[in-house]
């Protein structure tokens, strides 16, 4: 319940207030979003799972985004930035699947 | 920790949770509630606030780029503008130097000859207006190939113009134009992109080819190699391609020509 409020707000927060990005950090926007994604499905699933921790949660999500962005950052750096982000992107992509697909098993039992 | 086998077993890919969990479970320690519920909202309210700013941000690119393009478009409509100033600014030139050169020779029998084989060439050069019966073949793209990048078939493109004027020199032409732009011996059909350029200016479909020469050039230009090969274009790619005979086709002179090889002599 309180996730979900927290949610809305910073949707509607990030509508009303339209924060500019810098220049610099809006390469790795997508990303970090990607791996918030991975953090909130892991979060859902733990709550299904009845062993949601906060702190578990606020930790993977601050290091899932930060990380991210750093793989993608240093690929940047090192020339293979788009080969990286699309690494980072099929890591997470899979364990945001599995997750779903955890979730689903348990609400549906399908 | 390998993520196919974690993957394949169907085991939780983030540990975290289940370690947290079983630490609890034995100490039975847990925090003060209002220290979580901040940091779940803060947590969840960075993360609601993340999605919607990628979302502003892409859709605040969508116009920038719109915008450039019309600047770009803008920009290329402004250097043609400026390129027809300069033509125009040249063409009086030209007919101001015409009419010098004509009164210079109208004295003496040796300048009159000169001025009769001046206009023969300026003729055959392409550097005066013509107009008189003659023949309209247009051309276009297929209806399916309109605004579609990928459907190739049935488009026109340069060669197939280059065939079709080259075509109508052969069946007697004695003068061409494309879209309202004259045709000379030396002047360059090529593609840039999708586009279609003649003596460098893009041209815009259809394309009305004009040619003088005579009534009987439509027929003569129907039954040449090139015009067959335009009926097989129709039949098999369904071009539009139509020979109208017209009895007045006017067409201005063409840029001035450079001089490539002639040398002003200085006189001694």
């Amino acid at each position: 319940m309180i996730a979900l409020i927290g949610l809305v707000a910073g949707v509607v927060l990030g509508f009303v207030l339209h924060p500019g990005v810098p220049l610099w950090l809006q390469p790795y926007l997508p990303i970090a979003i990607v791996a918030a994604l991975d953090a909130m499905f892991g979060g859902l699933r733990a709550r299904l799972d009845g062993i949601f921790d906060d702190k578990v949660f606020v930790v993977s999500f601050l290091s899932n985004t930060i990380i991210a962005a750093l793989i993608v950052f240093f690929g940047d750096q090192l020339g293979v930035g788009s080969q990286l982000s699309t690494g980072v992107v099929v890591v997470l992509g899979i364990r945001i699947f599995s997750n779903v697909a955890a979730i689903r098993r348990k609400l549906f039992q399908a | 920790m390998s993520l196919l086998a974690d993957l394949m077993s169907g085991s939780g890919l983030d540990p975290g949770y289940e370690e947290t969990a079983a630490r609890r479970a034995a100490t039975g320690e847990r925090e003060s509630r209002p220290g979580r519920v901040t940091r779940l909202l803060a947590a969840t309210l960075l993360l609601g606030l993340l999605g919607a700013v990628a979302v502003v941000q892409v859709r605040r690119g969508a116009p920038v780029a719109e915008r450039q393009r019309d600047a770009l478009i803008g920009q290329i409509h402004q250097r043609t503008g400026e390129t027809d100033a300069l033509q125009r600014q040249a063409d009086g030139l030209r007919r101001q130097t015409e009419a010098l050169r004509r009164s210079a020779l109208a004295r003496g029998d040796a300048g009159q000859s000169a001025r009769q084989d001046l206009d023969r060439a300026a003729g055959v050069a392409a550097q005066v207006p013509v107009s008189g019966s003659g023949t309209v073949v247009t051309v276009d793209d297929a209806h399916a190939a309109h605004g579609s990048q990928d459907q190739q078939d049935g488009r026109i493109y340069d060669q197939d113009l280059q065939r079709l004027v080259n075509g109508l020199w052969a069946s007697g032409a004695t003068a061409i134009g494309i879209n309202g732009q004259r045709m000379t011996a030396t002047t360059a059909i090529r593609s840039a992109g999708d586009a279609i350029l003649v003596d460098y200016r893009p041209l815009s479909p259809p394309y009305a080819v004009s040619a003088l020469g005579g009534s009987g050039l439509g027929r003569s230009f129907a039954g040449s190699p090139a015009g067959r090969a335009f009926r097989t274009l129709e039949a098999t790619f369904g071009i539009r391609y139509d020979i109208r005979q017209e009895d007045s086709v006017r067409l201005p002179a063409a840029p001035a020509l450079p001089l490539r090889y002639a040398r002003t002599v200085t006189p001694k």
